[in-house]
């Protein structure tokens, strides 16, 4: 909660946040566009030849880019933000709390939730909407390249996806990101600032705010497709 | 409403005054009913075993442990009683030097020395940089503030320690450990820099120390903790002097330099 008072109140170091930003969010764009990519293509592979093969061609576009949309792309996204970004949070930060820098911190009155906690919460909700969209279209570019090679045309893919897809989806989609990532960066800190036991204790700390992250994501993504309304169309 | 009692610098107190000040942690005492007084422009050392709580007591004086009973009054202050955002206050008149240097490892040396500076004072640039340079003249460091802490060694990381923890010109400075793992050059070269502050600018300093040698030199008064307790406390020729057999065990075949025959450091 200081931390987002710290925050709403622009006590924030905007250095700090921008060298998290690049840490945290730039950093995350490589993995998840080899993730989401990847899964796209995958998906489209397995599913273009059997709706070919059942005269469902001209909905591929549409079920590939919807799933991608309302749930694939925010958890693909999720996840990656979790593993990479849960993890080098919490072993900075647990780092920093065994090597004495955190006390260090306090000793000059500098508060360790203004300069380690607020700037890479509101890194992780800056960059959530950049990562989510990268996701998603990655995921919807890997599906149409693999669709396209198994017969199906891409103004044909395109169009279906036009049809399926809303502006208040991708919004949607956008909505779980930022909130994975929130979760992640609060969870992450906190794991960080717990942290004990020297160098052991910033691998377990490691470990457990990655695998926490993880299952959290997953959690909230079941209240979250129920609070958005995630089914609707299908 | 009044003015935060922080405001308050009185000569009547002394710098620092521990109350009967008694730390656990996960139940395990660690502290118990210690009192000690430090007066403005004093160096008291704290002795001890390992594990005997003498960073914990430092680290209480700071505020950054807080005691489950007793008082901690810093020039008047009791700090125990006060929220964290109280204590920063106090904190600003506080240096600490931790005994692995606990330097800023993202950060070069400038921007640690100038780390305090740049988050409690409005300063122009250049104003910055002098102060920065100022103090890493004071530690024979001015050629690495571009450097980044893990391209020091152990001892130069003390000395950037030591230039963090003065750039805010503090009354009190508390060293853990300073001379731990140092040569005994660049061990007596920091005794030297603790006896300059004490004698140009009166600083009061609370050194946690093993080096018996190091703490004859610097300190006015040694307390010895034993088990969480102050097991002796007296002037550096009274603990010298100490018939106490644990003392005499911690001293060992150490013949202290009266303090009278001290050379003076300029």
């Amino acid at each position: 909660m200081r931390a987002i008072s710290a925050i709403v109140h622009g006590k924030v170091d905007w250095r700090d946040t921008l060298r998290q930003m690049d840490l945290l969010g730039v950093g995350t764009l490589p993995i998840v566009f080899a993730i989401a990519f990847s899964t796209g293509a995958v998906y489209a592979l397995y599913s273009t030849a059997l709706m070919v093969q059942y005269g469902a061609g001209h909905v591929v576009g549409g079920t590939i880019s919807f799933s991608f949309v309302t749930e694939l792309g925010p958890m693909l996204a999720g996840v990656a933000i979790a593993a990479r970004v849960g993890s080098a949070i919490a072993a900075e930060i647990g780092t920093m709390v065994v090597t004495e820098q955190v006390d260090a911190l306090r000793a000059m009155a500098v508060s360790p939730v203004r300069y380690l906690i607020a700037p890479r919460l509101l890194a992780c909700l800056l960059m959530a909407p950049a990562i989510g969209l990268f996701a998603i279209f990655s995921g919807i570019g890997g599906g149409m390249i693999m669709s396209v090679f198994h017969g199906v045309p891409a103004p044909e893919f395109l169009e279906s996806t036009r049809t399926v897809v809303f502006a208040t989806d991708i919004w949607k989609g956008v909505f779980k990101v930022v909130w994975f990532s929130v979760t992640v960066a609060i969870v992450a800190c906190q794991q960080g600032l717990a942290t004990t036991g020297g160098a052991a204790g910033v691998g377990k700390t490691t470990t457990r705010s990655v695998v926490l992250c993880v299952l959290l994501v997953f959690l909230s993504d079941v209240m979250l497709a129920q609070i958005l309304g995630a089914t609707h169309r299908i | 409403m009044t003015k935060p009692m922080v405001e308050t610098l009185s000569q009547e107190h002394p710098a620092i005054q521990i109350k009967n000040i008694s730390y656990a942690a996960n139940r395990r005492p660690i502290l118990h009913n210690v009192s000690l007084k430090v007066e403005s422009g004093e160096t008291l050392a704290v002795m001890g075993m390992s594990g005997s709580g003498k960073t914990t007591l430092i680290k209480c004086l700071a505020g950054l442990l807080k005691p489950q009973s007793g008082a901690i009054e810093i020039e008047g202050t009791d700090i125990v009683a006060l929220s964290e955002s109280q204590i920063e206050k106090i904190r600003l008149k506080i240096g600490f030097v931790f005994q692995n240097a606990a330097l800023f490892d993202s950060l070069t040396v400038f921007e640690n020395v100038s780390f305090g500076l740049r988050r409690h004072r409005h300063l122009k640039p250049s104003e910055l940089a002098n102060i920065v340079n100022e103090k890493l003249a004071l530690v024979g460091l001015t050629d690495s503030a571009n450097l980044y802490p893990s391209e020091l060694s152990g001892g130069m990381q003390k000395r950037v320690g030591i230039a963090r923890a003065l750039a805010m010109e503090p009354t009190i400075l508390l060293f853990d450990e300073p001379t731990s793992g140092l040569d005994p050059i660049i061990g007596t070269s920091i005794d030297n820099l603790i006896l300059s502050l004490q004698e140009h600018l009166r600083i009061t300093a609370v050194v946690v120390s093993h080096d018996v040698a190091s703490v004859f030199r610097i300190a006015d008064h040694i307390a010895l903790i034993h088990n969480g307790s102050v097991a002796c406390y007296g002037t550096t020729d009274e603990i010298a002097n100490c018939s106490i057999q644990m003392v005499k065990q911690f001293i060992g075949s150490y013949h202290p330099i009266p303090r009278s025959d001290r050379v003076s450091v300029h």
